[in-house]
């Protein structure tokens, strides 16, 4: 567990910087936790690299952990209104945090990701989640395409 | 809140794993469904390790839901564990043979969690595999009856919910309890708790939290069954009736471990009161008590229950309670 004091640097795909309580950091990413614990992490020197993560997302991340270290003890309805509006974003951001969440380990978050894409799917119809997802190649042969809605008209 | 729509794909970019954890929290005519999304999605549902039936959205037709059961098992990779089967079952004639072979199946892959709910009215049996499940983690059941047992072994099961289930029985309701010594989170309800009159064979080491919904609730039975608990700290009661019993001993789960208790569908007859506040006066790290009146209660009713409990002079000082 990291001291409240201590600020770590973490460092987008752009070069930028962003200095973040460690703690809040330490408690939802299980790779800096890592860092951390294991003494690889410099204070003076050290800047985390996070390559694959452009600046946008990482101020994102940073938001929701910082978010759920602070209201940890907020009720559950609460927790989730906030989380539903950090999440409403299109499915571009959406994967660019989950890609974000994957690399540094971030469960709750990652967790939280694989839901809301469930409930872009969940009890909607073919062409409803082909739009939300935004399929605009199916890559089935027209005569596929065609027997599959004859055979399941239902799902459309 | 509907997500903005977005220029490219990039979801169905994703790796196959996942995408096939994403579908393992859908039900599976949604994910038998996601298969003509695209080329991308068209073999994913096979490896997904969920398998989540419920007839509601298969409505008047029953035959059409058991021939899907049947493909969603057997067009499964066959070297795919299945972690997770669900069954809920509104239409009363399901077979036996059916449910059997299905969760066999489901055994066979390693499941960790298996959920039945057929109809109230159906008369499916416990599929006795289920018993000696050595991977099973989580099993909830409801409205099945359990008509043969041999042998209960779940060393890995934590969690045990028993909801309407009948018990041929009596002995069986001890014979389950005794297979599961790892179980961390109980919830029985049932009309009648049988239990027999020796103490269990077995001490529940890791039971936090228990949950009893019973018609009749005998008041040393159930301190039997605590006294079997010595870690609990959750107690969460929901009675008609509860039956005259003075008890001379106090299990060391109330002593040491519990912190909450909840008695729902409080009367407030004499038994109630002396039972609640048996609790008060021996739960000595009791953080909540809550009581819930029964909804035929009157004001008056009420206010004389809380005038009896809150004279009451409670072990744990830092006891908060709460009148609902």
């Amino acid at each position: 567990m990291g001291s409240p004091l201590k600020k770590i640097m973490l460092c987008s795909s752009e070069k930028e910087i962003f200095s973040v309580e460690e703690q809040v950091m330490v408690q939802h990413s299980v790779i800096i936790n890592n860092m951390i614990e294991d003494g690889s992490y410099n204070y003076e020197e050290s800047k985390i690299p996070l390559d694959c993560v452009d600046s946008k997302t990482l101020k994102k991340v940073i938001d929701y952990c910082t978010y759920h270290t602070h209201h940890h003890n907020d009720n559950q309805e609460d927790l989730e209104a906030w989380d539903a509006q950090f999440l409403n974003v299109d499915s571009n951001g959406l994967y660019d945090l989950l890609m974000a969440a994957n690399y540094l380990e971030i469960r709750n978050l990652l967790d939280l990701i694989y839901r809301t894409i469930k409930n872009m799917i969940k009890g909607k119809k073919i062409d409803e989640i082909r739009r939300i997802l935004n399929i605009k190649d199916h890559g089935f042969t027209p005569e596929e395409e065609e027997q599959n809605r004859k055979e399941y008209p239902h799902f459309y | 809140m509907a997500p903005a729509i977005s220029r490219v794909d990039r979801i169905s970019a994703l790796p196959d794993q996942i995408l096939v954890h994403i579908l393992s929290f859908l039900e599976s005519k949604m994910v038998a469904a996601t298969s003509i999304l695209s080329s991308r999605w068209r073999d994913l549902w096979h490896s997904v390790p969920t398998v989540d039936l419920d007839d509601a959205l298969f409505p008047d037709e029953e035959e059409l839901f058991v021939r899907f059961a049947y493909a969603v098992i057997l067009s499964r990779d066959v070297m795919q564990p299945i972690l997770n089967f669900r069954l809920k079952s509104e239409y009363s004639l399901s077979a036996q043979c059916d449910v059997e072979l299905w969760l066999n199946t489901a055994i066979q892959r390693k499941v960790e969690r298996i959920e039945l709910s057929p109809s109230i009215y159906s008369k499916i049996k416990l599929p006795f595999g289920i018993l000696t499940c050595a991977t099973l983690v989580v099993l909830k059941l409801a409205n099945l009856t359990v008509d043969s047992i041999s042998t209960v072994h779940l060393p890995a099961l934590q969690t045990l919910y028993m909801d309407g289930v009948k018990f041929a029985k009596r002995e069986y309701v001890d014979m389950i309890l005794s297979g599961c010594p790892n179980i961390e989170d109980l919830q029985i309800e049932s009309l009648k708790l049988y239990l027999k009159f020796r103490p269990l064979a077995v001490t529940f080491g890791n039971l936090i939290h228990m949950q009893f919904s019973v018609y009749d609730c005998i008041w040393w039975l159930l301190l039997r069954l605590l006294n079997s608990c010595p870690l609990l700290q959750i107690l969460e009661l929901r009675k008609d009736r509860l039956s005259r019993y003075y008890p001379k001993t106090v299990p060391g789960c109330l002593s040491s471990h519990l912190r909450a208790c909840t008695i729902d569908n409080f009367y407030g007859a004499d038994m109630d009161i002396q039972f609640a506040i048996y609790i008060l006066q021996n739960a000595c790290v009791l953080k909540k008590m809550i009581i819930c009146c029964s909804s035929s209660s009157t004001k008056r009713d009420r206010f004389e229950i809380l005038k009896k409990i809150s004279k009451v002079t409670r072990i744990s000082t830092t006891c908060e309670f709460l009148f609902e």
